[in-house]
């Protein structure tokens, strides 16, 4: 299955299964986690480098959904709204491990040649693994602009960065992906 | 005024968000369709990008593992929903029905003209609220003669005190 299909529904009835979880619709907060589960584990996988963690964050966003669907506001979509609490959730739990937020000092040396194409899926799985190398702010925004499909502003928002900086992470994570893909290819045609 | 795409601009914005237009800051995308069209070194630079934007895409997203799918399941259950205050929607759906309700009672109240003095309207609703006739006042049926006219003696005295007064 590709991406773009798991990717979090761009429906307009987010909006209003949020309204009715917050009327106590067990339903409706089914249909959303069915819809938004999987990108916020990626999401929160790729911030957090634990899965346990990670799923820990996921079930405590859906907690606050459940709990405080009665905040949502419609002037943000649904995906930004619980990609930010996510966020916020993890970030959390990297302050505890006394982890420093601005992550995105670890730069990675760049003298990237471009990547030859491989086969599609094997590419995609080495960039899939490429992901967990980038400092974690980098690999937020990358997973949230190119894999779940929030605009700039939008991730921006989760993030709590101004437009320039949310460039400066995409453009160095695509470049250090880029690196790696290379490397991964090096390697590949040397075995 | 159509924006203008520098160079430097165009490769900074095709370094974060790739090749993929509808990813860019939409108060830049129609330069960029105009810089593209008109620079071959533009699209070059698009179409190196272009190869990560397509392995973005082919990136399986895994499920929930069956735990997590558990937790989040029985979620509901075991955490209760907070009371509300307003078990409604919204606060302002019902604040502007009350306001639309007032607002229709003002505007009748204000074209319904001012009834005059002793209409027949007026007579027959006093009339009609004025209680059953005598006839069919309980009690004065079951009166003795006697008791009958001191019974209307009291009822024609107090019509004269009543017209006694100023």
């Amino acid at each position: 299955m590709s991406a773009h299909s798991q990717r979090p529904s761009e429906s307009g009835d987010d909006a209003e299964l949020v309204l009715r979880v917050g009327e106590g619709d067990v339903a409706a907060y089914r249909e959303l986690v069915s819809r938004h589960a999987p990108a916020l584990l990626r999401f929160s996988e790729r911030l957090l480098r634990d899965a346990s963690e990670a799923e820990d964050v996921v079930q405590e966003t859906f907690l606050r959904l459940w709990q405080r669907a009665g905040d949502y506001s419609p002037a943000a979509r649904v995906t930004t709204w619980l990609h930010r609490i996510a966020h916020n959730l993890a970030v959390d739990r990297l302050r505890v491990r006394g982890r420093a937020v601005a992550l995105d000092e670890e730069e990675v040396p760049v003298s990237a040649p471009q990547p030859v194409l491989l086969d599609e899926a094997r590419r995609a799985r080495s960039l899939d693994a490429a992901l967990e190398t980038l400092p974690e702010r980098q690999a937020a925004a990358i997973v949230l602009v190119h894999l779940h499909g929030l605009t700039g502003a939008e991730a921006c928002e989760v993030l709590g960065v101004g437009a320039e900086a949310l460039e400066s992470l995409l453009a160095r994570g695509r470049r250090a992906l880029k690196q790696q893909l290379s490397k991964d290819l090096s390697s590949g045609a040397r075995s | 005024m159509k924006s203008v795409l520098s160079m430097e601009r165009y490769k900074a914005l095709l370094a974060a968000y790739g090749a993929r237009l509808e990813l860019w800051p939409e108060a830049e995308r129609e330069a960029a369709r105009a810089f593209l069209a008109s620079s071959a070194e533009a699209r070059r630079l698009a179409a190196d990008e272009a190869g990560l934007d397509a392995l973005f895409t082919a990136i399986e997203t895994a499920a929930p593992s069956p735990r997590l799918a558990r937790r989040l399941a029985e979620l509901p259950v075991s955490n209760p929903q907070p009371q509300r205050l307003w078990p409604f929607r919204r606060v302002w759906l019902p604040a502007i029905a009350w306001a639309a309700a007032a607002a229709v009672g003002v505007v009748i109240g204000s074209l319904t003209p001012e009834p005059e003095n002793g209409s027949g309207a007026e007579q027959a609703a006093v009339g009609a609220s004025a209680g059953p006739s005598a006839e069919e006042a309980p009690g004065a049926a079951e009166l003795g003669d006697d008791e009958e006219d001191e019974f209307f003696e009291m009822a024609l005295g107090s019509v004269a005190e009543l017209e006694e007064l100023p």
